[in-house]
């Protein structure tokens, strides 16, 4: 009898025994679980640098507007007063159009969250081919002379404007090679002229370009 | 001067250590192998983009992009010195490291390119790009490594642990990979790195802290299981091609006791 008691005393024994061990178990599983989760939740995402193909790059100084670059990057951006006139995503942001001898740069984007675009006509420039931008490289034409006639277009209507000083600067023309092989011109400058809207006179000020000009958006006709 | 007065004070806190314990310190020596994942960004010194083109493509999330990546592997030996019924330890021996890092494109493949374009040589009046599936690298580091553990409590044969450890590290060698679309292209592979000008950091350095586990007896073989927490490096440019701040990872090691 005392054996079978004491036998009961043991199996119960080990079995609290084996009950404690399961919690212990249990508990060990538990932190182990957590650690796990803490590890997943700590784990790294991959960083990464989104690719698009105008690359608009905030200048701090001029806000609004994309900083001066001259590696292709597919913007343009100028402050008109207090508004800001700048490429965006979905239009091309540049067509230039070769008629005769003038060389015509439109730049289209938005004005006041509108689309607007304004053209820049160059008389004397007969250029055959987008690699003939080049020539261009570091010249500065005065936009009141006879020579450049300004149109701007929004909201449906197009104007020109009658230009009281201002300049257009091709500060680098260059040569774009992928993979070693001849692409297309890159055309980056400065601009900055006055003019009238509507009878009051305005600034164009803090105008930059930095354009890609290739087979698709260079015409001459 | 200041590494003087570390050196001497931890001396001195290892021969009171040494003294004040009840039980002699014990030796053991742990074979350790980790893994950390590193949160990195894009070093900015590699000019990429996805097109040189005028076309707009995608403008949701899903478009194309640029993705870093960086794990660092680790092999250790070090020999461990605990105290208090184990319930300090130091450990310190050597370390071999490898960092492997790279950029890849990723996203939606079948509505564009999978590569992205590296801008390299911008002299003169010309402006050169490459197309480029991915650039990988690879270093290896030979380290020691200083840690620290502290066992607040144990269950059964279970210790758990907390650990806090710096390593200094020596480059052994680097190695960078541009695997590019045009094949003629990798004739200029190692002048485009020399035109990035970026090098891998000679020295490499990290502190890390981990929360961990022991499994087994005293004297006997032990096994290790720990999960690193936030943990930083030190030193930069141990990848030239993405910039490193955080990681976290685990170690598993085995622990031979030695008599």
């Amino acid at each position: 009898m005392f054996n079978s008691i004491s036998g009961k005393i043991n199996l119960s024994f080990i079995h609290l025994k084996h009950i404690e061990m399961k919690r212990y178990f249990s508990a060990t599983s538990l932190i182990l679980i957590i650690l796990a989760i803490f590890m997943i939740s700590c784990s790294s995402e991959q960083d990464t640098f989104s690719l698009k193909k105008s690359i608009f790059i905030a200048d701090p100084e001029n806000p609004g507007l994309p900083i001066y670059s001259e590696w292709g990057y597919n913007t343009f951006g100028a402050y008109i007063d207090r508004n800001v006139f700048v490429s965006g995503d979905n239009d091309l942001p540049i067509k230039i159009i070769v008629n005769s001898d003038t060389l015509n740069i439109l730049l289209k984007g938005t004005m006041d969250g509108k689309f607007a675009s304004i053209k820049f006509s160059f008389i004397g420039y007969p250029l055959a081919d987008y690699p003939d931008l080049k020539t261009l490289n570091d010249s500065i034409i005065n936009m009141k002379s006879n020579k450049c006639i300004v149109v701007l277009t929004r909201e449906n209507s197009s104007e020109t404007l009658k230009i009281i000083e201002g300049k257009f600067h091709f500060k680098r023309t260059q040569d774009l090679y992928v993979d070693k092989v001849y692409t297309k011109s890159i055309i980056s400058g400065v601009f900055s002229f006055k003019t009238f809207f509507d009878k009051e006179p305005v600034a164009i000020s803090n105008g930059r370009f930095d354009l890609g000009i290739g087979y698709e958006n260079f015409y001459n006709y | 001067m200041q590494l003087k007065k570390v050196f001497f004070v931890s001396i001195m806190l290892l021969f009171s250590l040494l003294s004040f314990s009840e039980n002699p310190p014990k030796l053991s020596v742990l074979v350790e192998f980790g893994g950390n994942e590193v949160d990195p960004s894009l070093n900015e010194s590699w000019n990429i983009r996805q097109d040189v083109g005028t076309y707009s493509f995608d403008y949701s999330s899903s478009s194309n992009a640029v993705m870093t990546d960086m794990y660092v592997t680790n092999f250790a030996v070090k020999p461990e010195i605990s105290f208090f019924k184990n319930k300090l330890a130091l450990s310190s021996g050597l370390r071999f490291s490898n960092i492997k890092s790279d950029l890849s494109v990723v996203g939606n493949s079948s509505d564009y390119s999978n590569f992205f374009y590296l801008r390299y040589n911008t002299t003169g009046l010309n402006t050169e790009y490459a197309r480029i599936n991915s650039i990988a690298e690879s270093s290896n580091y030979l380290g020691v490594p200083f840690d620290v553990k502290v066992v607040p409590f144990s269950i059964l044969s279970l210790d758990f642990y907390i650990k806090t450890g710096l390593e200094l590290g020596f480059k052994l060698n680097s190695n960078t990979k541009i695997d590019f679309v045009n094949e003629s292209m990798s004739q200029y592979a190692q002048s485009i790195i020399s035109d990035v000008g970026l090098t891998t950091n000679n020295l490499y350095s990290a502190w890390s802290t981990s929360l961990g586990v022991t499994y087994g007896q005293n004297n006997k073989l032990k096994y290790n299981l720990e999960f690193l927490l936030p943990s930083f490096f030190i030193t930069k440019n141990n990848s030239t091609i993405v910039n490193t701040d955080m990681f976290t990872g685990f170690k598993c090691s085995i622990q031979f006791p030695v008599k």
